[in-house]
């Protein structure tokens, strides 16, 4: 079943009297349960990628399904709605509101999709125990390591058992042992049948994956399968 | 439902962080609110303690005396221009008075006071009654006995100096001329502006027979009249001026002072200095929204990230907009909270200070409420719409 479909998506930013084409007429189809890598030099445009398959942002022409629906002409609060429920994001600067504590944090996305406290703090600390830091689950992000915090993103990224997720370099920030440590921990949630796409820098991180696409200048340049 | 609750939970404790500058944000609304409450409550008192001590008067009172003035004789009132004024038909009652600056003395105790020589009927028009003893009666006016009423202040040093608690049976000299001290008046209990008219520390009273007789007969230096109930100052006043210039004639001149028009300037004033004051408080609040504002358009600012993040979450403009309103509202409700607590002590402290009655206008506190609450959601509108109209992306990249 096709999860997501781009056809000819495109995104120009208008730089004053230059049009600059982040993505160039993207056509791409992934399945629920894939797991994929996107790769490419810096400003080749995989983050404005992840921002429009993630209604983030909107494509400047093309069509976007996701899970079948047409959602490159949506409202503002029609793609709130979408990120809140079919979307978890996890960022390179993690993006923790610095005065909630783990748990909150995994609460946010909860709260905007109506679940009750009671629920709602259940399910936060279940999901921070999945995720492997049960035991910080009343520490500020100031109070927790880049893998610590990553860690908590995770959680809160899969709070509303999303579609996707999507991963702009995760582990830029951190040391390759934490890096290691969250690319098991997405293993993992792929087995489980969840789908991920993962921008990242580092072959050794794109070797976790199905396979990786290339990205150059906006176009997609290549579709690596991976040998494993 | 619980989601809004939790977020007003989270916007309270990131006030709570940021004490200092909340409280800052605050005092526009704070003063106003104060100024409010204060001015339209002591108005308020000030006006009842005037209701009180007209009402415990009775009788709406007047007084008329000669005057010297420009291109005027001075003709002095009698006792057949006070008989007249009991005649007239808007009159009720009539006393004349005379007083002379005497020296009084008890054995030792010695003082220069104003001896006042009135009819029996004065105690009545001006609503005054002993504490101890009596009043003197008309025989004892006709007779032109020498009996004497003496206020408080007399009674007080008498007794401070010869520990005498009841002086009535004793005789004080009045000049040369022994008195017979027949009562103690009762102070009167003003609590309104009307007290300082009414200033009598030592005085003394007696029939006014008595003092003609005794200190030689002069002129009658006032006449305090009470008018019927419903008759209006300026009409009586208008009336009087006529009818004494046919009287007196053409060229004298009568001053008058009516009870009921000073308190109509008084209560004037009042009203003025109340909407001055409360146009003040308005305006305080109009700058404190102002400033409620500017702090959340800061605040707006330093939290880009915080709305890129919590809309790449799912928040929607809704819930962005509502967070930022909450805001506003609820620093503008705590600042009329503190503003109403502490305007309500100080408007305390200053109506016990003046002594016109505890009074809080309840009708203020709830409009200032109201309306800084209506303010917050004003001035927090433009802000909190800037942020939810924020694009996620831009949002999210903000340093
Ligand atoms: N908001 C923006 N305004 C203008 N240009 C942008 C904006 N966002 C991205 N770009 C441009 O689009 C191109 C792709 O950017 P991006 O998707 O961030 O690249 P990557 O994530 O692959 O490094 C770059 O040339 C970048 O400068
Ligand atoms: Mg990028």
């Amino acid at each position: 079943m096709k999860l997501i479909e781009l056809k000819k998506i495109s995104k120009i930013y208008r730089m004053g009297k230059i049009d600059v084409a982040a993505l160039q007429s993207i056509d791409l189809d992934i399945d629920k349960g894939e797991y994929l890598a996107i790769m490419g030099p810096s400003g080749s445009g995989k983050s404005t990628l992840m921002n429009v398959i993630g209604c983030l942002d909107t494509p400047s022409s093309g069509e976007y399904h996701l899970t079948g629906d047409n959602v490159s002409r949506l409202s503002d609060n029609e793609l709130a709605a979408i990120r809140n429920r079919k979307i978890g994001f996890v960022f390179q600067t993690f993006n923790l509101l610095p005065r909630m504590n783990a748990r909150k944090n995994v609460e946010l996305p909860l709260i905007y999709s109506g679940m009750k406290k009671k629920d709602r703090e259940h399910r936060a600390v279940e999901l921070l125990e999945k995720v492997g830091i049960g035991d910080r689950v009343n520490h500020l992000p100031g109070e927790l390591s880049g893998g610590q915090r990553q860690k908590v993103a995770i959680a809160r990224a899969l709070a509303n058992n999303p579609d996707i997720i999507l991963a702009d370099e995760p582990t830029g920030n951190l040391d390759s042992r934490s890096g290691e440590e969250i690319m098991k921990i997405f293993d993992d949630l792929n087995k489980e049948g969840v789908t991920l796409i993962v921008v990242t820098h580092e072959k050794d991180i794109a070797k976790h994956m199905h396979y990786i696409i290339h990205l150059k200048d906006g176009l997609i340049v290549e579709k690596e399968i991976n040998g494993k | 439902m619980s989601g809004y609750f939790e977020e007003l939970v989270q916007t309270i404790s990131s006030l709570k962080e940021q004490a200092m500058r909340s409280l800052l944000t605050m005092i526009g609304i704070i003063v106003g609110v104060m100024a409010i409450i204060g001015i339209v409550s002591i108005g308020q008192a000030g006006k009842n303690s005037i209701k009180k001590d007209l009402e415990s008067f009775g009788t709406n009172i007047a007084a008329m005396w000669p005057e010297r003035r420009e291109n005027s004789v001075y003709k002095p009132l009698n006792k057949y221009d006070a008989e007249f004024l009991r005649h007239l038909a808007f009159i009720e009652s009539v006393s004349p008075i005379y007083y002379l600056y005497k020296e009084v003395r008890y054995n030792d105790f010695k003082t220069t006071t104003m001896v006042n020589g009135v009819n029996e009927g004065y105690f009545k028009l001006n609503n005054r009654t002993v504490s101890t003893g009596r009043l003197f009666t008309e025989k004892e006016n006709t007779g032109s006995r020498r009996v004497c009423v003496i206020t408080e202040g007399i009674k007080n040093d008498i007794q401070k100096k010869y520990g005498i608690v009841n002086p009535v049976g004793r005789i004080i000299k009045i000049g040369d001329f022994p008195f017979y001290i027949i009562g103690v008046l009762k102070k009167p209990e003003l609590k309104s502006f009307l007290s300082t008219l009414m200033s009598e520390e030592r005085d003394v009273y007696v029939p006014e027979n008595a003092l003609k007789i005794t200190f030689g007969n002069f002129d009658i230096r006032y006449l305090i009249f009470g008018l019927k109930e419903g008759v209006k100052p300026e009409k009586a006043k208008n009336s009087l001026e006529f009818l004494f210039r046919l009287r007196k004639g053409k060229n004298t001149y009568y001053g008058m002072n009516f009870l009921e028009s000073q308190v109509n300037v008084f209560t004037g004033v009042m009203n003025k200095i109340t909407f001055i004051i409360t146009l003040i408080g308005a305006l305080s609040l109009f700058v404190g929204g102002v400033g409620i504002m500017n702090i959340m358009f800061i605040s707006v600012t330093e939290r880009t990230r915080e709305i890129g993040i919590r809309k790449a979450l799912g928040a929607s403009q809704n819930a962005i907009m509502r967070q930022f309103l909450s805001e506003a509202v609820i620093i503008s409700f705590a600042g009329s909270t503190l503003g109403v607590l502490v305007g309500i002590l100080i408007t305390i402290l200053i109506e016990s200070a003046i002594k016109w009655g505890i009074y809080i206008s309840a009708l203020s506190v709830v409009i200032s409420y109201v309306f800084s609450t209506l303010i917050g959601i004003t001035f927090g509108l433009l802000p909190a719409k800037k942020a939810a109209s924020l694009n996620p992306i831009d949002a999210l990249r903000y340093e």
